[in-house]
């Protein structure tokens, strides 16, 4: 068994990093190739066919590392004082180690001058208090999210944050946000997974799509523009190639998606200047609409105590308030099917005051729902009444 | 696929180790386990590769990595390298402005700390990343479409961390008065479309959920408080809905076949025949059940029980006339 066999993937890895970093001038291919004895051993070889390999496997290695975000940068310079130009490789403290972070009081306001770093060429980066737990804290929220795509890239970011600035608020198993689970949470974690490394490539990705109106599945062939996390579910927004236009998807009723292998380091798309993934969260379903769609003003009057939960939730404008705790709020509606099933949850608290036919609107809904129970509305029920009595 | 994976994440581990123990005092090997979020033995295989180095490096030529191992206690020697963690990783660095940019979002309402957590999302990613994620994280949005309006999530969700007590001003959905009410907020639930805190409430004298949209008002005090060892969130979770399990008492609502394909999705429920589903609501408070057949208008219909299906009844009779 020659050495090299016996030296794993990751101990090569760690014998290029560890030689070339540090080292202020760039290094040729060939200082490389003795150094990292995977490499130097073939490398030694009379046969063409067997260095080329070799060498091969080291620029594969670099792009591999690059991806694992080892900066190892590809520098030309000079020999002989001009007389040759020669390629060479480096990995600069700067670019590898992480700067040190240096925690101030909160009433601290920099103008001190730092601290010497303690290694030469790592720099230091001040962080308040405050501005350290936020940035926690964040960390954290997005660790919470179910099947966030980077769960693993927040929690060893938040490792390395906590290098400096101490032990981390607990991780996982203190963790104090719940998700209700839904069916199919751990298929979905690894979709969206592959769908935001598709994102983050810019690689076309096909599935198979089963829409929930017509229960019907479509192959569909999309360029990802955006991920998006809302009310407990993830979807996908891209240009669907073949329904020639920006969609939405709901990760969770699409089958595995695929993503184009060919080649993989270069992007398939670019994601249009104007688009932006803010417009594709939705508000309330009655939001749901363009100016051009047309839209009615109506008005509610909230009685008190839903007056305060309708202004903490800011659901419409306020546009009058009475002695009695009252108000009325002014809504812009796109859709008055959600609307007015949302005002018929609020039992009568809130009251319909404009226009007069959504007022007609609402009310033949609840005739509907009596329908449905076999009630009708009382003045029905007093007519039915008052016929028995005459029978 | 799978080995690159696989080499990828055992050096990001190394690289993290190598520095952690490097350190004053070292680390525990069980310190590093729960930190890298691998079992022990994962990190004793990391280490043996990271000696075995020295069996096939020429005499001399290695750089010296001296690792101590006594009993738990680990301690690395690695001179002048490896004695910081690396920068964070274009997707490291994804995470934390994404993050930041979801909590800016949702602190709307505060303009200014709004202001101070987008400056900060830029200045990190700048300074800390190898490949900054400013080309990439807008493509994701994490931020709840409810947003955070008066910053009461954000302050609940940081009193689960530490563990404080919180004073509430609470509407029930009865619409009576809100009321002051002292609670040890467990955690926050999100299930069924809305958030929820669960906790101790000290005017009942028992855990409550309550629905973060009817929190008026809150803050915390300088009380703290302990989960106790009995409190278990699953109670709560059952049939993926926010509602305390094991109590008497059921709603059994009936959803078309128009909308049923949407119920289906949200977790468990019973096929009938024309179609339609129907699902049952462990100790469903009545006031919720009306509410909620209601926003389906008359594509939901209580089955049971009577007293339930009257109150519906009551409730869209008062809005016909």
């Amino acid at each position: 068994m020659s050495g090299s066999e016996r030296i794993t993937k990751t101990q090569r890895w760690l014998d290029l990093i560890a030689y070339l970093v540090g080292r202020r001038l760039p290094v040729e291919v060939d200082a490389i190739m003795e150094a990292v004895p995977a490499y130097a051993e073939k490398y030694g070889s009379e046969d063409a066919k067997t260095r080329e390999t070799v060498r091969r496997m080291f620029e594969r290695d670099k792009d591999e590392l690059r991806g694992l975000g080892i900066p190892i940068e590809t520098v030309p310079y000079t020999l002989h004082y001009g007389a040759e130009q020669a390629q060479g490789y480096r990995l600069k403290t700067s670019d590898f180690y992480l700067p040190y972070l240096r925690l101030l009081a909160d009433q601290e306001t920099g103008g001190r001058p730092p601290p010497p770093a303690r290694r030469q060429g790592v720099g230091t980066v001040e962080l308040r208090a405050s501005e350290a737990s936020m940035a926690r804290g964040a960390l954290l929220q997005v660790y919470d999210l179910p099947s966030f795509p980077l769960r693993t890239e927040a929690r060893s970011a938040l490792r390395k944050l906590s290098f400096d600035l101490g032990p981390a608020p607990d991780a996982g198993s203190g963790s104090r946000v719940l998700y209700v689970d839904r069916p199919g949470a751990e298929e979905i974690r690894d979709r969206v997974r592959v769908l935001s490394d598709a994102l983050l490539a810019r690689k076309r990705v096909r599935f198979t799509y089963h829409g929930i109106h017509r229960g019907e599945a479509t192959a569909r062939d999309v360029a990802p523009y955006g991920l998006l996390f809302q009310r407990g579910h993830w979807y996908l927004v891209g240009h669907d190639a073949t329904r020639a236009a920006i969609r939405i998807f709901r990760v969770g009723r699409m089958e595995e998606p695929e993503v184009n292998a060919s080649s993989p380091r270069t992007p398939d798309y670019a994601i249009p200047d104007d688009f932006s993934l803010e417009g594709y969260r939705s508000r309330e379903a009655w939001e749901l609409g363009s100016d051009d769609d047309g839209w009615v003003t109506a008005r509610l009057v909230f009685a008190f105590p839903v007056s305060l939960w309708a202004d903490r939730n800011g659901y419409g404008t306020r546009v009058e308030e009475h002695a009695d705790g009252s108000s009325v709020r002014e809504f812009r509606v796109f859709q008055t099917g959600p609307f007015l099933r949302w005002v018929l949850s609020l039992e009568g608290e809130a009251k319909l005051v404009e226009p007069p036919e959504l007022g007609r609107e609402l009310a033949s809904l609840a005739r509907e729902v009596l329908a449905v129970y076999g009630a009708g509305a009382r003045r029905d029920r007093e007519a039915a009444s008052g016929a028995e009595s005459d029978g | 696929m799978a080995e690159r994976a696989t080499s990828g994440d055992q050096l990001g581990r190394i690289l993290w180790l190598l520095p952690a123990a490097s350190r004053e005092g070292g680390i525990t090997l069980s310190e590093a386990a729960a930190e890298l979020d691998v079992p022990v033995a994962t990190v004793q295989r990391d280490l043996g590769d990271v000696s075995a180095r020295a069996f096939y490096h020429p005499a001399g030529s290695a750089d010296e990595i001296q690792i101590l191992l006594e009993s738990n206690h680990l301690k690395i020697f690695a001179g002048n390298k490896f004695t910081r963690p690396c920068r964070l990783t274009l997707r490291e660095a994804l995470a934390l402005s994404i993050g930041l940019r979801a909590v800016a979002a949702e602190a709307e309402a505060a303009g200014e700390h709004r202001d101070t957590l987008l400056a900060l999302a830029a200045r990190l990613d700048a300074q800390l990343a190898v490949t900054p994620s400013r080309d990439f994280w807008p493509s994701f949005s994490v931020t709840d479409p409810e947003g955070d309006p008066a910053g009461l999530r954000a302050l609940l969700r940081e009193a689960t961390r530490d563990g404080r007590r919180c004073r509430i001003l609470y509407l029930r959905a009865e619409g009576s008065e809100p009321s002051d009410r002292e609670i040890d907020p467990y955690c926050l639930v999100y299930g069924s479309g809305r958030w929820y805190v669960l906790g101790h409430c000290g005017l009942r004298g028992d855990v409550r959920a309550f629905r973060l949209d009817r929190i008026l008002e809150a803050a915390a005090m300088d009380v703290r408080f302990e989960i106790p060892e009995d409190f278990d969130p699953a109670e709560w979770l059952g049939s993926g809905r926010v509602f305390r399990a094991a109590t008497d008492g059921e709603v059994r609502v009936r959803y078309s076949r128009r909308i049923a394909a949407w119920v289906r999705e949200k977790g468990p429920c019973e096929e009938l025949e024309d179609g339609s589903v129907a699902v049952r609501f462990p100790a469903a408070d009545p006031v919720w059940a009306v509410r909620h057949v209601l926003q389906y208008g008359p594509e939901a219909e209580v089955l049971d029980p009577d007293s339930v299906r009257e109150l519906v009844v009551e409730a869209a009779r008062s809005l016909c006339e």
